[in-house]
């Protein structure tokens, strides 16, 4: 397979049956989102989530493909590049609102647990 | 397709013997509702209570709110493909029980959404707390999976909805509404002179707590498709929604698509309304292509002039939201977009995650950052905890003295994309 998958969720590391490439935070995924595909990756999920709230959701998973001509032509999807240049743009925003606070370890797993459903489900579609 | 809704205006709820209405006060049989809806042995609790207009009670988190109603003639059942069987819906006649809401609530995730609060500021916020409610508060065992508390909560709230609609089955409504949705070249005849317009529909569709149904499909594996409005009105499209409390389509919502009803007003004087497609909001880019040429391809297919947009959500689905707009403008097809903003609490900043300047004709709900204060409630129904970590919440939410500072995005109906809210512009 030549997905792969970006992300700073550890559910998604101990349940995915892919190239995972695990971050430290949410800033990790988005900005290693964008050089991937500005190396010619494309781009399979939105780098958004449907409605939970980036940041207040500290996790993201997001899936790319590794796309051996388009890597070696230099090709890039400027489409892609505006999603995601889009997406950081609203994390930044959300993070200006948002106050660090430790969640409850079982708001963790919820939050791990939608961010891994929304994953699947894209992955279910490809 | 012909629609009769019959409407029986309710102003009050109580408890009593058995389930009836008169004079326009519904008696509900707190027990024996209670026995309708609690046959899933996963249920371990389940009670329910009433929530009126003015009272000091805050319900939280809401899960979903449904409007009670009853087939009374014509083939199939309410919620199609969930409760009843798979006939096609959407003619004959249906009775509704206007100004009563089933609400259900409870802890199927850590951060979930949704204030209904009955009185105070909070109540201007959403369409709900001018109903009277009857709040259905489901809880299961802690060790269930939250994607079968959901199809729990989910279900029971239906069923609670399907069983007090039954008792406006033989009544006499006080007003009927006549909806009709022809076939399209007798539609295309009758104003062949109007514009042609349609309705894209867009269904919330990424995963657990982001679903809605068609005929109990899963809308994520459709293909976009054409719906009679009519169809709507009798539940073919209800809500597996948890999340985004202010724009999410409750089924309450879907059943009272207020578009539709003001698509049917002018229809066949200012343009011809030929229908509804409805489309889903997935997580891939492809699904995302795909679902909106075809939205594009039904709309050439119909003859659409112009088409208006809901969207439901935010996020992901801004993507979708463009796509259609773009694809549609690039047919010649004009639209008009409804949707809400994040634009910050200061309404600085973008308020889509995407854009295109093809959008020109933008409806906005209102900016789901801005903030309110809410005051103490004498009564919680739900779990009040959850105002810290709900979407809009932030460390320090829930106050001592029991109000809550959130943004909007926390109540239920706040900002919804349909224009199911309370929310205005107006110049001064």
């Amino acid at each position: 397979m030549d997905y792969i998958v970006v992300t700073n969720n550890p559910l998604v590391q101990k349940s995915i049956d892919l190239s995972v490439e695990y971050c430290s935070t949410l800033d990790e995924v988005m900005f290693m989102t964008r050089d991937f595909i500005h190396l010619g990756y494309e781009l399979i999920t939105h780098p958004l989530s449907g409605s939970v709230k980036p940041v207040q959701c500290p996790y993201k998973s997001i899936v790319l493909k590794k796309d051996q001509n388009n890597i070696k032509r230099k090709m890039l999807d400027y489409q892609a590049v505006k999603i995601i240049e889009s997406a950081i743009k609203k994390v930044e925003q959300f993070k200006k609102n948002h106050i660090f606070r430790e969640y409850p370890k079982s708001v963790l797993i919820d939050y791990q647990t939608i961010d891994f459903t929304l994953l699947k489900s894209g992955l279910d579609s490809i | 397709m012909k629609l009769e809704l019959g409407k029986i205006l309710i102003d009050d709820v109580k408890f009593g013997d058995k389930i009836e209405v008169n004079d326009g006060v519904l008696t509900v049989n707190k027990d024996k509702l209670i026995e309708e809806v609690s046959e899933d042995s996963r249920i371990e609790s389940l009670d329910i209570e009433l929530a009126k207009p003015g009272d000091s009670v805050r319900i939280i988190p809401v899960k979903d709110v449904i409007e009670p109603r009853v087939k009374v003639d014509g083939p199939g059942d309410i919620f199609p493909g969930v409760l009843g069987g798979e006939e096609i819906v959407g003619l004959g006649r249906t009775h509704a029980l206007k100004g009563v809401g089933v609400v259900t609530t409870g802890e199927i995730v850590g951060f979930q959404e949704g204030i209904i609060d009955m009185s105070g500021p909070g109540a201007d916020y959403t369409p709900f707390s001018s109903l009277n409610n009857i709040v259905v508060t489901c809880e299961v065992d802690n060790d269930l999976a939250q994607s079968e508390y959901e199809e729990v909560s989910r279900m029971v709230g239906f069923k609670a909805a399907k069983y007090i609609g039954e008792a406006a089955k033989e009544l006499e409504p006080d007003e009927v509404e006549i909806f009709e949705h022809k076939p399209f070249p007798e539609a295309i005849a009758e104003y062949p002179n109007l514009l042609k317009v349609g309705y894209v529909y867009m269904l919330q569709t990424q995963g657990l707590l982001h679903d809605t149904y068609v005929y109990g499909v899963d809308a994520k594996q459709i293909l976009p498709t054409l719906i009679s409005p009519t169809e709507v009105m009798d539940g073919a499209i209800v809500s597996g929604n948890c999340v985004s409390a202010c724009d999410k389509n409750t089924t309450y919502v879907h059943l009272n698509n207020p578009i539709i009803k003001d698509l049917y007003e002018h229809h066949g004087e200012e343009y011809n309304f030929m229908g509804v497609i409805i489309t889903n909001e997935n997580v891939t880019l492809a699904d995302k292509e795909r679902s909106s040429n075809y939205v594009v391809k039904l709309a050439e297919q119909l003859g659409l002039d112009a088409v208006i947009i809901s969207q439901e959500g935010f996020g992901n689905p801004d993507a979708d939201l463009i796509m259609n707009c773009a694809k549609l403008e690039d047919k010649g097809i004009k639209t008009v977009l409804t949707t809400d903003e994040y634009a910050g609490r200061d309404g600085l900043s973008q308020s889509l995650a995407d854009a295109t300047p093809k959008a020109d004709a933008v409806v906005t709900a209102g900016n789901a950052n801005q903030t309110v204060t809410l005051p103490s409630m004498e009564k919680v129904i739900g779990h009040q905890k959850f105002a810290d970590v709900i979407a809009g919440g932030f460390d320090g939410s829930l106050n001592e003295d029991g109000t809550i500072t959130v943004e909007i995005q926390a109540i239920i109906g706040a900002t919804n994309e349909l224009g199911f809210g309370n929310l205005t512009a107006r110049e001064y």
